[in-house]
């Protein structure tokens, strides 16, 4: 029983987690687009900003290490979102990053919105997981003060 | 590919490959912007880009022509890479040259192409911010519209160019040269490369606010400028007391006008 609730509370934190990092890449992503929107800021100094941020940054730093080595920007994030699971990875790497800056600017909007509205599908589903966690944990410690009794 | 160094120019062996396609090319300009060419999209229209160290590449390719301007550049079919270096303290022996009791007076820079205008340029500004035994630093005010003088990446400057110079960077000269007389209070404002009659009239209008002007025009020598049109205008309204003429060999020349 003990084994099962550290499996059930690492499956919690783990999907935590990845809530987490989706929404920091949301932001990620805004902040990009009204970087390059206003600022006309280059792609590589966007990445050194994003790096700072919280659940996020050490992807923009690996795309930025990969860069530094040789690689184009495409293989860069290519690479560094390929672990990710796999619903978040096809919006990921479906950008392009190619065209003018107002291709540009479109692809980084489409792609934050994709991200915020999965963000909001995950939230919805763990909302409905907890409640089927909450009832199976009171079924079991039910059951387990019956057995003690 | 070639090479062009200053002993003369010299070609690659085929071991290591001399042709480059336009694939490469691409690449290049896409490694130099950091995949960002809408960041520099003003300078791709002009034909350069300006890279990270102060280095520039010329692009040559097809235009892409709207409304009778060129807006960019496609198909790139080749690219001149200048190498930009810095030679402090050339200038030493020019400035106090260009100096009367102390203070300095508007002086044109003239040479032919790649001769070191630009880096006697931004010698003679460290110079003049730094100040010296015959003169006290000046506010030196830059405006770097290509960014070869200063050569600023992320606010800081790359190149020495004194601890009293404000610099204005990738500002066309006709909109900067008034800026700065409204902002920085300049003494001296340094500009590279006088091409265009709105550079010419922001030059003017400045200097009957007191500004001096240290600045560089293409022209192998004096009689040169004076016979090119767009500058007579300038050598007319006696806006500059002084030319420094670079001869072979980086031999400077100073002369009163």
């Amino acid at each position: 029983m003990a084994g099962s609730v550290y499996l059930i509370a690492n499956q919690v934190r783990k999907k935590r987690l990845e809530l987490d990092v989706l929404q920091s890449l949301i932001g990620a992503l805004r902040a990009m687009e009204a970087a390059i929107r206003w600022k006309r800021q280059a792609v590589p100094e966007c990445l050194k900003e994003l790096e700072q941020r919280k659940y996020c940054g050490e992807y923009f730093r690996k795309i930025r290490t990969l860069m530094e080595s040789g690689n184009t920007l495409h293989d860069a994030w290519q690479q560094t979102f390929q672990t990710f699971p796999q619903d978040i990875k096809a919006i990921l790497l479906a950008m392009e990053w190619e065209g003018d800056e107002l291709h540009l600017l479109g692809t980084l909007q489409y792609t934050a919105q994709g991200l915020s509205e999965l963000y909001h599908h995950r939230q919805a589903q763990r909302r409905n997981e907890n409640k089927l966690l909450t009832a199976a944990i009171g079924s079991a410690a039910g059951l387990l003060i019956l057995i003690l009794l | 590919m070639t090479v062009l160094l200053p002993d003369g120019e010299i070609y690659p062996s085929a071991e290591i490959g001399t042709v480059v396609m336009p694939n490469d090319l691409e690449q290049l300009c896409d490694t130099v912007t950091g995949y960002s060419r809408y960041a520099v999209t003003e300078s791709i229209s002009r034909g350069y880009i300006t890279a990270r160290g102060g280095f520039r590449l010329g692009i040559c390719g097809t235009a892409v022509i709207k409304n009778g301007c060129n807006t960019n550049m496609r198909d790139i079919s080749s690219v001149i890479i200048r190498i930009a270096r810095e030679m402090t303290g050339v200038g030493s022996g020019v400035l106090p040259q260009l100096l009367e009791d102390g203070v300095f007076r508007s002086t044109l820079i003239i040479a032919s192409p790649g001769a070191g205008k630009t880096t006697l340029l931004r010698d003679l500004i460290r110079g003049l911010s730094d100040g010296s035994a015959l003169c006290p630093p000046q506010r030196v005010a830059v405006v770097d519209e290509r960014s070869e003088i200063a050569v600023m990446y992320q606010g800081l400057p790359q190149m020495s160019i004194g601890k009293h110079t404000d610099v204005l960077d990738a500002c066309p000269k006709a909109i900067g040269i008034p800026l700065l007389v409204r902002s920085a209070n300049p003494q001296i404002i340094a500009v590279d490369e006088i091409t265009a009659a709105e550079d010419i009239r922001a030059i003017l209008a400045a200097s009957n606010c007191g500004v001096r002007f240290l600045a560089t025009i293409h022209a192998a020598d004096k009689q040169e400028l004076q016979h090119k049109p767009l500058y007579a205008k300038l050598l007319k309204a006696n806006v500059f007391s002084s030319v420094v003429t670079i001869g072979k060999d980086r031999q400077y020349r100073v002369e009163k006008l």
